[in-house]
């Protein structure tokens, strides 16, 4: 039988052909992992091995249920958030606040986080559904993009560790920049919707939708606010398992990897900027409060790299990327990783060589 | 692993959802919940507990009805998790961090993790009220508070010879000498994954005799030590008491 489907994306194959044996080895292994503490504290002593595991063992899982536990919550209110959106605001609603131009259009994007205040966690299902209502893949970019930093909380937090100086005023004005030209840039596609994927859910309804349901059996208050509870529900699950995979990441780099010889190499103008993009992304920090962590780097650390944390750790971190990966096809991915590095990257480093040592 | 028929994949979906619900919850009742994030968090967690328990009752009610037969096409848009999505192992993923809670040992971060955190000896902490730290009699200031102190003053030599009465795990640090060890505490500015190490310098002529994460309480003068062209304290004690780790080990930024 000939098959019209498209093979599914390497992401995809990659993540099931892992994902099938993943249950059987991985609870394998963790009751393996809770027989030898077992044994441990029934003995008394353990072998060098045995400890250097558990050691091992009880520090990843002490980071991955610290990160599971902050982001649950936050995944939990972007659910809400999209829930409210679909519920309380119309297509009509979006296409009036929302300019048609590209560059309005992706600044309005931009700074549509200071009404909807979500951080990195809750940011992509509350995306998800400004596409189905009918926003463009360029605004929602910029929404991606900015909102985990131009939204009132994440600005007070800055603003608590920092002061209102070249840091506070630099991050919400890299940000911004970033997010508008990276949405404009996604603008000049010819086609942008068809940069999100087929099964991403993503996709406006069909406008008959509603005739059909409308006149007749128009679903009731009640009816709509639990429809987008049960939503919620399938939203926490499809996003969730992203999450949860970037935290187990997250963890095992913060296990294995030495932080303090990553930044031993993290000096002078570029090396310090590139570190500290790396370290945003290892840490998977929320949004909320990254600022306070950035503060312990800046007596190490040039200005221009901590503004560089602080810019491009709330777009791309290991969690948000993988969750990206729900809506985007992975070359779009690859493109919404890379143009707000180049661009983060390259100011900072400029940032750097203006004022040195200014900081 | 074929796609699950929706029922029991709906059933699945609630069952997990009640566990991460219930498995939170309980985390917050006896406080264990410290061990991962911020206390300031600890309410939000709570709503998201109670919040996954109410959605997980509505799925499992909203079920749809017989079983071995797809969902007849459900309400708009509430199609998207599809077939391929329905499978043993995005479940299995989503109740990991359940497994892992009941099944990995329950410790935290401690010495070990410090060979790939590494110790803040001199870094900037957050600002906050140094005026209110300074009310608190000095015996009972914790490690964060007193570098906070000498970080803040412009002249922290005004604390030297104040006593000091702290609690931290030993560590030995490289670049110490050997009568030296650190009272370190990790503290937590939102979760586990931003625990920074911060210590205090402890001047103890047995130092090499104390085993790296033995819990100490030390109590002594404070002094003054210039690392790195910055002024940070350190402790000549006068007495080292073996404690066990505090029910809380962590300090919150």
């Amino acid at each position: 039988m000939i098959s019209f489907r498209k093979p599914p994306s390497f992401p995809t194959t990659f993540f099931r052909q892992v994902g099938r044996r993943l249950p059987f080895w991985g609870t394998l292994l963790l009751v393996l992992v809770a027989a030898i503490n077992a044994a441990a504290s029934v003995l008394g002593v353990i072998p060098a091995w045995a400890g250097w595991l558990l050691d091992a063992v009880s520090n990843f899982s002490a980071v991955f249920l610290g990160i599971f536990i902050e982001a649950a919550p936050f995944l939990l209110l972007g659910t809400i958030a999209s829930g409210i959106v679909e519920v309380f605001i119309s297509r009509e609603d979006l296409a009036r606040w929302i300019p048609r131009q590209p560059l309005p259009g992706a600044l309005a994007g931009s700074l549509m986080g200071l009404f909807f205040p979500v951080c990195e966690c809750g940011v992509v299902p509350f995306t998800r559904r400004l596409l189905r209502k009918g926003v463009t893949v360029p605004v929602a970019v910029s929404v991606l993009l900015a909102a985990p930093v131009l939204n009132p909380i994440v600005i007070a937090s800055t603003l608590a560790a920092f002061g209102p100086g070249p840091i506070f005023w630099g991050r919400i004005g890299l940000t911004l920049v970033i997010a508008v030209s990276t949405g404009w840039i996604f603008s000049r596609h010819g086609a942008p919707q068809s940069l999100l994927r087929e099964d991403s859910g993503a996709f406006p309804l069909e406008p008959d939708f509603s005739v059909k349901t409308d006149a007749a059996q128009k679903p009731t208050f009640v009816e709509r606010v639990r429809q987008a509870m049960l939503e919620s529900v399938d939203e926490f699950f499809e996003m969730g398992r992203f999450l949860i995979i970037g935290a187990l990441l997250a963890a095992l780099m913060q296990t294995f990897l030495s932080q303090p010889a990553l930044l031993s190499v993290g000096q002078g103008p570029v090396h310090s900027v590139l570190v500290m993009t790396l370290m945003a992304v290892i840490l998977s920090i929320c949004s909320t409060v990254d600022a306070f962590i950035a503060l312990a780097f800046t007596g190490s650390f040039t200005g221009g790299a901590v503004l560089a944390f602080l810019v491009f750790g709330p777009m791309v971190d290991i969690k948000s990327t993988l969750m990206f990966l729900r809506v985007f096809k992975p070359r779009v991915v690859l493109l919404l990783v890379g143009l707000p590095f180049l661009m983060t990257v390259t100011s900072t480093v400029i940032v750097n060589l203006l004022w040195k040592g200014a900081w | 692993m074929n796609p699950m028929n929706t029922r029991s994949y709906r059933t699945f979906q609630a069952l997990i959802l009640a566990a991460l619900g219930i498995f939170l919850l309980a985390k917050v009742m006896d406080g264990r919940v410290l061990l991962y994030i911020n206390q300031r968090f600890v309410l939000l967690v709570f709503f998201a507990a109670v919040g996954m328990i109410i959605l997980a009752q509505l799925a499992l009610r909203e079920r749809p009805g017989a079983a071995n037969m797809d969902a007849p096409p459900e309400h708009a848009g509430h199609s998207h998790a599809e077939a391929g999505d329905r499978q043993g192992w995005v479940l299995w993923l989503v109740a990991l961090p359940v497994l892992i809670g009941l099944l990995a040992p329950e410790r935290p971060l401690g010495a070990s993790a410090l060979s790939s955190r590494g110790m803040n000896i001199t870094s900037r902490i957050a600002p906050s009220e140094v005026a209110q730290i300074i009310e608190v009699p000095s015996t009972q200031r914790s490690v964060l508070d007193w570098i906070r102190l000498f970080g803040d003053a412009e002249d922290p030599s005004i604390y030297e010879e104040q006593e000091a009465d702290v609690t931290g795990f030993v560590y030995h640090d490289a670049r110490l000498g050997e009568n030296q060890f650190m009272a370190g505490r990790f503290t937590i500015t939102c979760c586990v994954a931003d625990a920074v190490a911060l210590g205090m310098i402890v001047e103890w002529p047995a130092a090499a005799s104390l085993p790296d994460n033995q819990w100490v309480r030390v109590r002594g003068p404070v002094q003054t030590v210039v690392i790195e062209g910055k002024s940070i304290p350190s402790i000549l004690a006068r007495e080292i008491e073996i404690v066990p780790q505090p029910e809380l080990p962590y300090l919150f930024q």
